[in-house]
């Protein structure tokens, strides 16, 4: 099948509004499509597997085909693990390549993580070793995606967990050498850096002065809750106040910045509504719109 | 200092709870003791338990009302490694109430089970034996009513496949003392 070509959405704002889309249902898409100008569309949660084949869901490509004439595509994995010592995941990519199919996305992007050792599952996303020999494999392999896929390429950090292993850089510079070495853009997470802030004192001013903000390209938003005082990064609510106002901040400091996304997990949909989505994507575009 | 390897390989033990000898390091004696660690594994249970009531609503609903969900839940997810699939973590879990002793349960998760494998494959026509009236059975399950009672000396006779009309057909059938 040809590729078609989306452009981005005609007389977008910048920073454009972008929020997440799991396929579950045309009903929350047509509420949501009149407010947003991309869909962050995760190729892991529009799959399924079929004999041990994973392939996406065709009836869900359709639901987005649908709405692509008044909204544009990004795409954000969690299931790649570019960072696995061993491989990466190569069913993922073959996800990667059925949407391509389909769809040309304005880009798409991962993290800066690993879910899997030796083609087992951790079940979780665990943080990069932040030394050179990580910086050899993880460069090595942006640069195949970038061959592969002729859109850009964007890097998220995630939330650190457990404690850091020893590392050649600081978290900043190992990000700011990723992206210079490969030209990666990249994905600031507003939530992520609350979490990290409450988990463990992580020093946001210092990180962002650190940080190149030139090639972020957009910004996370999402809100979640704390389980024995640890923030958990499950998208399950609107955004805190605090974290909005955190990532209001580094707006104006990111110049090629385009797209802010509120993220949310299909799980989260029967709890917050679709009134609920409705008005925190209102309310987001009316706080990141310039007055 | 550990090789990535030694590193992702001691994280993947520590993480799914294999037995291991670790490498003697420092950094990994600090994450088998932090609070992180614990915190990962409580999210993902947390995911699973997310995934298990999305995917199979009736029969993890049953579970609550047994109130056995929970502990199975956790038992199941400590001895079966998570697959990488959604599809595959389901049909797992309700694989695995095939053998339990409620009868109710065992011909619920059969009923989704039956469900989801025929979305992928055409299944050969399976057949599911209730104590009591399937339909009343997933109505109240659906409407959080109560559930009706198993009846004495009759069973139902439920069967599933593409060759039934409908794909699907019920018989009430008194048992002989």
């Amino acid at each position: 099948m040809a590729s078609a070509v989306l452009n981005p959405p005609q007389n977008a704002p910048r920073p454009a509004l972008a929020t997440t889309y799991e396929g579950v249902g045309l009903d929350l898409l047509e509420r949501i499509v009149p407010l947003i100008d991309y869909l962050e569309i995760p190729p892991d949660s529009i799959s399924r597997t079929q004999s041990g084949h994973t392939s996406l869901r065709p009836e869900l490509l359709d639901q987005i085909d649908s709405v692509t004439s008044h909204v544009g595509v990004i795409v954000h994995g969690v299931g790649l693990s570019i960072g696995s010592f061993d491989r990466w995941n190569e069913p993922y990519i073959q996800l990667l390549d059925e949407f391509f199919s389909r769809f040309t996305p304005q880009w798409h992007s991962e993290h800066l993580g690993f879910t899997t050792v030796c083609g087992e599952n951790l079940g979780t996303m665990l943080a990069l070793p932040r030394t050179e020999a990580m910086l050899d494999l993880l460069c090595e392999r942006i640069r195949r995606i970038q061959e592969r896929y002729k859109v850009p390429f964007l890097m998220e950090h995630i939330i650190h967990l457990i404690p850091d292993a020893p590392a050649d850089y600081s978290a900043a510079a190992f990000i700011n050498e990723v992206a210079s070495r490969t030209g990666c853009g990249l994905i600031l997470d507003a939530y992520n850096l609350a979490c990290d802030r409450h988990n463990f004192g992580f020093d946001i001013a210092a990180f962002l002065d650190e940080l190149n903000l030139d090639p972020v390209r957009e910004i996370h938003l999402a809100g979640g809750f704390q389980l024995d005082d640890i923030q958990l990064d499950i998208h399950s609510q609107p955004t805190a106040e605090s974290t909005l106002d955190l990532a209001l901040g580094i707006l104006p400091r990111c110049p090629n910045l385009d797209v802010v996304t509120y993220e949310l997990l299909k799980e989260a949909i029967p709890n917050l509504g679709h009134d609920g989505i409705c008005a925190e994507l209102t309310r987001i575009r009316k706080a990141i719109t310039p007055c | 200092m550990l090789t990535l390897e030694q590193q992702q390989r001691s994280l993947l033990a520590i993480v799914r709870g294999h037995s291991f000898k670790a490498p003697s390091d420092p950094w990994l004696e600090e994450v088998q003791a932090s609070s992180g660690l614990k915190m990962i594994h409580t999210i993902a249970l947390w995911w699973q338990r997310f995934q298990i009531e999305w995917q199979c609503r009736y029969t993890s609903r049953l579970m609550k009302r047994l109130g056995c969900f929970e502990s199975y839940l956790a038992d199941h997810f400590s001895k079966h490694p998570a697959p990488p699939s959604i599809e595959e973590l389901t049909a797992q879990f309700l694989a695995s109430l095939e053998h339990h002793e409620d009868p109710l349960l065992r011909s619920v998760a059969r009923l989704e089970l039956t469900c989801i494998e025929s979305k992928t494959a055409p299944a050969n026509t399976t057949t599911i034996f209730w104590d009591r009236n399937p339909n009343q059975v997933m109505d109240a399950l659906d409407r959080f009513a109560k559930l009706p009672e198993p009846e004495p000396k009759v069973r139902y006779i439920l069967r599933m496949g593409a060759d039934l009309p409908g794909g699907i057909s019920c018989k009430r059938q008194v048992l002989r003392a």
